[in-house]
């Protein structure tokens, strides 16, 4: 295949004149740039630099579709082609929040502010609603809406996220599962603005959690990890079925007052307590908040999360690898 | 080493259906399987393209062409059969991969050159290069949505050739960018090509496809019916256009006139059944116009073809109407009306008998200048031309112009030149020399026009002031209008002026 011969004067060109021949198309696509330095100390003598092109041996690579293969098959390509994408998404996600904001002069601070508005309306007429220590309700109240807005986001915004990439997907070979990736991204940005609050939060009510706050990653990781399946599942579904996206919303609302997340799940009773504990939204916000407010979560909810993790990968990407060649046609 | 090859693809598009539907096939669009709810787009497709293939994709709308791209962009996987790619792809449809409005022309350069596969360095690399080619200046610094279409037919086009793909997909690209950039993109294209990369381009224009394709592939209802070398296809397309718009094809008749035309602007001689075609579309715009009906008989003439007679009537009436002395188009449409062609096809025929019959009373009518002069003082604006007209032959022969006639032709003339002073002088004293009540409106205008000539008439002034005193029912508003105003106008010392505005 190397069928580059560099040549000192090329048929009928002039002698001293450099030349390239190439045996094909695909070894001129190997050759990115071309340098030629003036070495002036040495004369007349020339030093020739070849650029490769990094990405032309995944080109030769024959792209066939429909992806051969069962769904399993079609997973894995789709996977490692929005892995290889990382660059792309990583952007598109980062660009997605500037662009979103672009014309407020907060940006993304109007979300934080606007949770900021929540969680100190909630803390102080809940709290005495509740008969709570409003020190200990506001940082209970505050984390858990900070985390509750990540995990729902997945879902909430993640019902148009494949709609909206429209774009790409009808004018190129794009795999479907980097637009979760994008989306977790961005709302994983949109989480570390309102960290802030979280922070501001600790310092006010002078609280430390200690390092317990440490496990507060893994939760998050895993946290994060089932947002993938979440967000692809809800823009999967919400394209096929447009009336989905707003049942979703509504959904969504329901459940975060399901949820014990503006008051703690002892205050359900004992008869009511197995509600909060088949629900596994309590556990994801459980692995990621009670570690933030320095408490050390059960492991029930780590098993909870973890056997969510599975169960939702193990659907969302069989239905994936089943429908991928049709979501096109979805549009 | 870029390659595309398709193995019998099939492109099915789901659908939703109300049960009434029946399916089939209309002249746009795919197949409509109703029991399946699908529409067949594109129907087993197969062929291969290697390095140096530059395809043109041409078909009527809804062909299959843009579903042929996104087959080829591997955005649409074949429902049956496979498609295999290889080499880079560029594509440029009528959205560009990533594009934001929110973002500035820059960021979308970046975000866009990531999607079609560019690394950060490179797209750094190549970003004054792609903007110097879009030529946005300023603009590449504002947001995208205040671009106009053309603005973004720039930066779309720049992002995705600086890409320089293996494979480059166009659908109409260069038809919205203006003639100067449109001659840039193309030789940028050339460029392309010339590195030996795999073309494909969709297009209504033959000329482009022709110039710039080395194969051609005309798709209908999803399926590939003609498929060579550039020029021949395009012969093959003209044919359908042709067949089509013979059939009445309302769209057909359109492209046949583009193609017609195109062809003229390039200095060529549309082949005779385009022609026609073009100019029965070109008719349908602009009906009756004598050279085009002219030109599109002596053509069907020429090809030794008839009009069906309800054609030609169709033709000749609008023709007529615009020019009623045709004497030719007369007798054609007679020879049509008699021959008993029309009976049954209602509103060409009637229109086609009406028409003749007014010829016919007309000729009976203006024979004898009696008809004429009962006409004209019936009100017949034509009886008033053949008046005026015959006053104007006995005059040039030096006859007697009977006063009668001679004022009907003066009230023709005067319609035309309302305000010659002559003309009303002559008009007002042959009306009395012939007992005839006065126009007042006339005399109005009369006394008006000989005032502004000789302002110091106070005899005109106080028969303007009589007739104005004489209300306003016989006076036309504007004639009035103008006398009260010339009254107005007159210089203010005269006395005379008090006898109306006593105050």
């Amino acid at each position: 295949m190397a069928g580059i011969v560099v040549r000192a004067a090329p048929p009928g060109g002039e002698p001293g004149h450099l030349g390239l021949d190439f045996a094909s198309s695909a070894d001129r696509s190997l050759i990115s740039g071309l340098q030629i330095t003036h070495d002036f100390s040495c004369g007349a003598s020339y030093k020739l630099g070849l650029m490769i092109n990094p990405r032309s041996k995944v080109d030769v690579r024959p792209s066939i579709s429909p992806i051969p293969g069962g769904p399993l098959a079609v997973v894995t390509e789709d996977v490692s082609e929005a892995l290889r994408l990382a660059p792309v998404w990583l952007h598109a996600g980062w660009i997605d929040v500037i662009w979103r904001f672009r014309r407020t002069r907060l940006g993304p601070f109007w979300h934080t502010l606007g949770i900021a508005a929540f969680i100190i309306t909630m803390g102080v007429i809940w709290s005495t609603i509740l008969h709570q220590d409003p020190g200990q309700y506001f940082r209970f109240v505050g984390t858990g809406i900070i985390v509750w807005g990540l995990i729902a986001s997945f879902i909430t915004d993640g019902t148009s996220i494949i709609i909206a990439g429209q774009s790409t997907a009808l004018s190129m070979r794009f795999p479907y599962v980097a637009f979760a990736f994008a989306h977790v991204w961005k709302s994983l940005l949109l989480f570390g603005h309102h960290f802030v609050l979280y922070i501001l939060i600790m310092v006010g009510t002078l609280h430390s959690p200690g390092w317990t706050v440490l496990l507060a990653i893994p939760g998050l990781i895993l946290a994060i990890a089932n947002g993938v399946w979440m967000s692809l599942l809800s823009g999967m579904l919400c394209l096929r079925r447009r009336d989905l996206g707003p049942a979703i919303a509504s959904g969504m609302q329901i459940m975060m007052f399901v949820t014990p997340v503006f008051w703690p799940k002892d205050m359900l009773g004992p008869n009511l307590g197995i509600a909060a504990d088949l629900n596994p939204f309590y556990h994801m916000v459980r692995i990621v908040r009670d570690p933030l407010l320095g408490i050390v979560p059960d492991p029930v909810s780590w098993f909870w999360v973890l056997g969510t993790l599975v169960v939702g990968l193990l659907v969302t990407f069989w239905s994936y690898g089943l429908y991928r060649d049709r979501m096109a046609y979805w549009y | 080493m870029a390659r595309l090859t398709l193995e019998n693809a099939w492109v099915e598009l789901p659908i939703s259906l109300s049960r009434s539907h029946k399916g089939g096939v209309s002249r746009t669009g795919g197949e409509i399987d109703v029991s399946r709810g699908v529409v067949t787009a594109l129907r087993d497709i197969s062929f291969e393209l290697r390095d140096g293939d530059r395809l043109g994709l041409m078909g009527h709308n809804g062909a299959g062409k843009t579903t042929m791209l996104r087959l080829l962009a591997g955005a649409y996987p074949p429902t049956r059969g496979r498609i295999t790619t290889i080499g880079s792809i560029s594509t440029l449809f009528n959205a560009t991969p990533g594009i934001n409005a929110e973002g500035t022309g820059r960021e979308n350069i970046i975000t866009c050159g990531l999607h079609l596969g560019l690394s950060r360095r490179q797209i750094a690399a190549k970003m004054d290069e792609i903007i110097d080619f879009a030529e946005l200046g300023d603009f590449i610094d504002l947001p995208v949505r205040i671009y106009s279409a053309g603005m973004m037919t720039r930066l779309g086009f720049s992002i995705v050739t600086a890409v320089e793909p293996e494979i480059l997909l166009l659908d109409e690209g260069l038809a919205t960018g203006d003639a100067h950039f449109a001659r840039k993109a193309s030789e940028k294209m050339n460029q392309l090509i010339a590195s030996s990369s795999i073309l494909v381009l969709a297009s209504h224009s033959e000329t482009l496809l022709a110039d710039t394709c080395t194969r051609c592939i005309m798709l209908e209802h999803g399926r590939i019916i003609a498929d060579g070398g550039a020029k021949d296809t395009v012969e093959t397309y003209r044919r359908a256009v042709v067949e089509a718009a013979d059939a009445d094809d309302a769209q057909a008749l359109e492209r046949a006139y583009d193609l017609a035309s195109d062809m003229a602007r390039r200095g060529e001689h549309p082949p005779a059944d385009l022609e026609i075609q073009g100019l029965r579309y070109a008719l349908r715009l602009v009906p009756g116009d004598q050279a085009m009906t002219m030109r599109l008989l002596s053509l069907m003439h020429a090809q030794g073809r008839s009009l069906r007679p309800l054609d030609e009537a169709e033709l000749l009436i609008p023709a007529i109407r615009k020019n009623p002395d045709r004497e030719d188009l007369l007798d054609r449409l007679k020879g049509l009306l008699d021959s008993g062609a029309l009976e049954g096809h209602e509103p060409a025929r009637r229109d086609a008998a009406a028409i003749l019959n007014r010829r016919v009373q007309q000729v009976e009518t203006y024979a004898e200048p009696a008809g004429i002069v009962a006409a004209a003082q019936s009100g017949d604006v034509e009886g008033m031309y053949r008046a005026f007209a015959l006053s104007q032959e006995l005059a040039s022969k030096g006859e007697a112009v009977p006063a009668e006639i001679e004022e009907l032709g003066l009230r023709y003339a005067l319609m035309i030149d309302p305000t010659n002073v002559g003309m009303l002088q002559r008009s007002f004293d042959l009306r009395a020399a012939l007992g005839l009540e006065a126009d007042l409106n006339a005399e109005v205008r009369l006394i008006t026009g000989t005032l502004a000539l000789h302002p110091g008439r106070t005899d005109l002034i106080d028969r303007l002031r009589q007739i104005l005193t004489l209300g306003d029912a016989p006076l036309h508003p504007e004639t009035r209008a103008s006398a009260v105003a010339v009254l107005t106008a007159l210089p203010q010392h005269d006395d005379r002026t008090k006898v109306l505005s006593p105050a």
